[in-house]
């Protein structure tokens, strides 16, 4: 039974003195050993050849059931080899042992069904680098069968349903004004007037006489008085009556209520810088009655522009009402005689009625979020499907729509962003969780719910933190969400400029009566103020001091610290002084060994000596610059 | 006698393991002695042989090498590795307990359950 053996070759040949015990040369083989060494021995082309010679000396049939097998094993040519050796090893065994041809293939069995059998054994014998390859594409080929599916699933989703546009927010909107009889509406009114003044790109750059640009805005103001007669007539009417409309471009926006047109507000701005440089005219000329007009015309302005849902509609208004109060500063401080006493007590009723909460006397001043809410609830009804229960899902019309609104560049989708539209709508937050978001922001937010600025610990907006995977979960939110800090802050900010005028006035009418400025704000209750004004950042009455005499009255600022009611010094001085803001100053501003640009206190009174503007100068326009810092 | 396959699908490895448990041997020569030593109950075809002997080569069970004979010519021969003893060791012990059962339901006669159990210590 036991050969003689000298050595013989192939890939999964063990013999000689060097044959490896049966752990090893699993090992062995499985790491693919044997093939690697085979393949590099030299010689090893000519296997094939050998083992047809092998198989030439057996009969035709033999050697062709041989063949036949050895070919449907559809194996490794290595492997081929091997077993075709061996076949042909146990043919010449069964031929050596006296059987005929016949019996030796009868007795052989299905050949096919060999094939079949030695190639799946084979196959397990196989290094498991190999398995391991095998296993990894199977897997892949699932994985992306599973993504195919799961594609298939999305799409059907995707693609079914189309938004249903339940509510008309446009026509809501503009209800309040439809309802104004056409005679009382002060829009068209502002619209004649202002459609015959000339453009203002080279007046009203000067807005104090010690400007450069000074007389040419007097020019303008005397040539135009016509018209700013009438617009003190359009801001005493009752109400704007401002009907909103779209673009009307055809655009895929177009329709949505985020393309609505608000041309009123320009308008208003327009107006309100007229009548803001007549009043100082009149100041310099001295016409009490002309300045108390225009003072009441702004103020009809500030009222008009905050008509409406809108929060940029605010920010104009309160621009304008920032405006109105840095026109009645101007007259306390350079020219006080002009206001009489009766001035100074209709001035502190109609400033302490400016709050934007249906003229509710000394409420803060908040920005309104209704308007937000229905440029975000009318964006979400043309995006999502409207299910049960007030759920829905993303559509294909609903991404080109969201496409188009954050990337106004690009007009339609790609094709490549039309594919990936059912899986972008896996990933966007359903139509329930999207509007619970928005809620949650807004209600956590200082602005959502009219945080006093004393009160308020943290920056909300810097915990939402709009990372990249927020942002495409929540893209809606990220793009209609607004600056919801900038409008508090806002808010706060003329809050307490407001306040402060009402206070100086009283100052003012207390030293008319008593001959001197008070002792104290406390002084001035109840007679002349209901309670002393508070200041924001720390919900203390403001600071109050007589400095040679004259009254100074400030707020400890963004510090807390008391310095004396001095203006902030140094650096960037002036800035800081009117800039003010509820929240460190952004780092870039500030230098090496600075803890804050703008130590100081926040003084509402005196006003600061104004810096004479040269003519042509960005920024020259000093009327722009009260408008920024209200709003 | 001819053995359904499921039967022969747990017999076959088992016999070809005991045939290998003295000694090497090559294919033709574990077709034969299978023919013979079982009357031709557990004769296997070669098309089944084979895939059974790559199959318990792939397990570690059997290792095989090549070898030339006297004649020249050459043969693979198989033999059992460590592994493949311990797993024939367990294999018979499980048909030697199985035999037993078939005894003692009268399907097999004792004689013969004791001849497989004696078998399977060995």
């Amino acid at each position: 039974m036991n050969p003689q053996g000298h050595d013989a070759s192939g890939p999964d040949h063990q013999s000689g003195p060097g044959a490896l015990t049966a752990p090893q040369s699993l090992l062995f083989r499985n790491l693919g050993g044997p093939y690697l060494f085979w393949w590099m021995r030299p010689g090893a082309g000519l296997r094939k050849n050998h083992a047809a010679a092998l198989g030439a000396s057996l009969p035709q049939p033999v050697r062709e059931l041989v063949r036949s097998v050895v070919r449907s094993t559809r194996l490794w040519r290595r492997e081929k080899l091997s077993v075709a050796r061996e076949l042909v090893a146990h043919f010449h065994d069964g031929l050596d042992a006296g059987r005929p041809p016949d019996e030796l293939i009868g007795a052989f069995g299905d050949p096919r069904a060999a094939a079949r059998l030695i190639r799946r054994a084979k196959k397990r014998n196989r290094p498991l680098i190999w398995h391991a390859w095998v296993r990894a594409w199977q897997a892949l080929g699932l994985l992306f069968a599973l993504l195919i599916a799961l594609y298939i699933i999305l799409s059907i989703r995707f693609y079914s349903g189309s938004p249903r546009i339940r509510v008309d927010h446009l026509a809501e909107i503009n209800a309040p004004s439809l309802a104004i009889p056409e005679a009382d509406r002060a829009w068209p009114v502002y619209e004649r007037i202002l459609a015959a003044v000339p453009k203002l790109d080279h007046g009203l750059t000067g807005f104090h006489p010690l400007d450069e640009d000074w007389p040419l805005t007097v020019g303008v103001i005397d040539r135009n008085q016509p018209q700013i007669d009438s617009l003190r007539a359009a801001a005493q009417m009752r109400a704007l009556g401002h009907v909103s409309a779209f673009a009307g471009d055809g655009g895929l926006m177009d329709g949505t209520l985020i393309s609505v047109l608000l041309p009123q507000l320009g308008e208003l701005r327009k107006a309100a810088r007229l009548l803001a440089s007549d009043a100082r005219v009149a100041l310099t000329r001295g016409e009490a009655e002309r300045f108390q007009a225009d003072l009441i015309a702004l103020h009809g302005v500030a009222l008009h522009a905050g008509e409406g849902p809108f929060l940029i509609g605010d920010m104009v208004s309160w621009a304008i009402f920032a405006l109105e109060l840095q026109t009645i500063s101007a007259a306390l401080d350079e020219a006080p005689q002009l206001l009489r006493e009766e001035h100074l007590v209709e001035l502190i009723h109609r400033i302490a009625s400016y709050s934007g909460q249906d003229g509710v006397a000394w409420a803060p001043i908040v920005p309104d979020l209704s308007g937000e809410r229905r440029f975000f609830m009318d964006l979400i009804q043309r995006l999502y499907t409207d299910g049960p229960g007030g759920d829905g899902h993303l559509t294909d019309e609903g991404l080109s729509l969201l496409a188009s609104l954050t990337n106004s560049t690009e007009p339609g989708l790609s094709v490549g962003t039309r594919l990936a539209g059912p899986l972008a709508a896996a990933v966007v937050a359903d139509r329930k969780a999207m509007i619970a978001e928005y809620e949650r922001i807004l209600s956590a937010s200082h602005a959502g719910h009219g945080t006093n600025m004393w009160e308020a610990r943290t920056d909300p907006e810097a915990e939402i933190e709009f990372n990249t995977w927020r942002t495409a979960r929540y893209p809606v939110v990220s793009v209609l969400l607004p600056a919801l800090t900038r409008a508090w802050s806002g808010g706060q900010q003329l809050t307490q400029r407001r306040d402060a005028m009402v206070a100086v006035l009283a100052m003012e009418l207390y030293q008319r009566e008593h001959g001197a400025y008070p002792d104290s704000l406390a002084a001035l209750t109840p007679k002349y103020l209901p309670a002393p004004p508070i200041d924001r950042q720390t919900g203390e009455p403001l600071k109050y001091v007589l400095r040679d005499g004259k009254p100074v009255l400030y707020s400890v600022g963004f510090d807390k610290d008391d310095d004396g009611g001095r203006w902030p010094a140094g650096r960037d001085a002036e800035f800081f002084a009117t800039k003010w803001s509820p929240h460190p100053a952004p780092l870039t501003t500030l230098l090496p060994g600075e803890s804050t640009a703008h130590n100081g206190d926040w003084v509402l009174w005196p006003p600061m000596p104004h810096t004479p503007k040269p003519s042509d100068q960005p920024g020259a326009d000093t009327i722009f610059e009260a408008d920024k810092s209200g709003g | 006698m001819k053995i359904e396959r499921e039967l022969l699908r747990g017999a076959g490895p088992l016999a070809v393991l005991k045939l290998l448990e003295r000694a090497e041997m090559y294919g033709y020569e574990i077709v034969e002695a299978l023919a013979q030593r079982t009357s031709g109950v557990l004769a296997m075809g070669q098309s089944t042989l084979y895939p059974l002997l790559y199959n318990l080569e792939a397990k570690g069970l059997i290792q095989s090498r090549w070898l030339a004979a006297e004649s020249g010519r050459e043969r693979r021969y198989y033999s059992l590795t460590g592994k493949g003893r311990k797993r024939l060791k367990e294999d018979c012990e499980r048909w030697s307990a199985l035999a037993s059962a078939m005894a003692a339901l009268g399907i097999v006669s004792p004689g013969r359950a004791t001849l497989a159990a004696a078998g399977g210590a060995a």
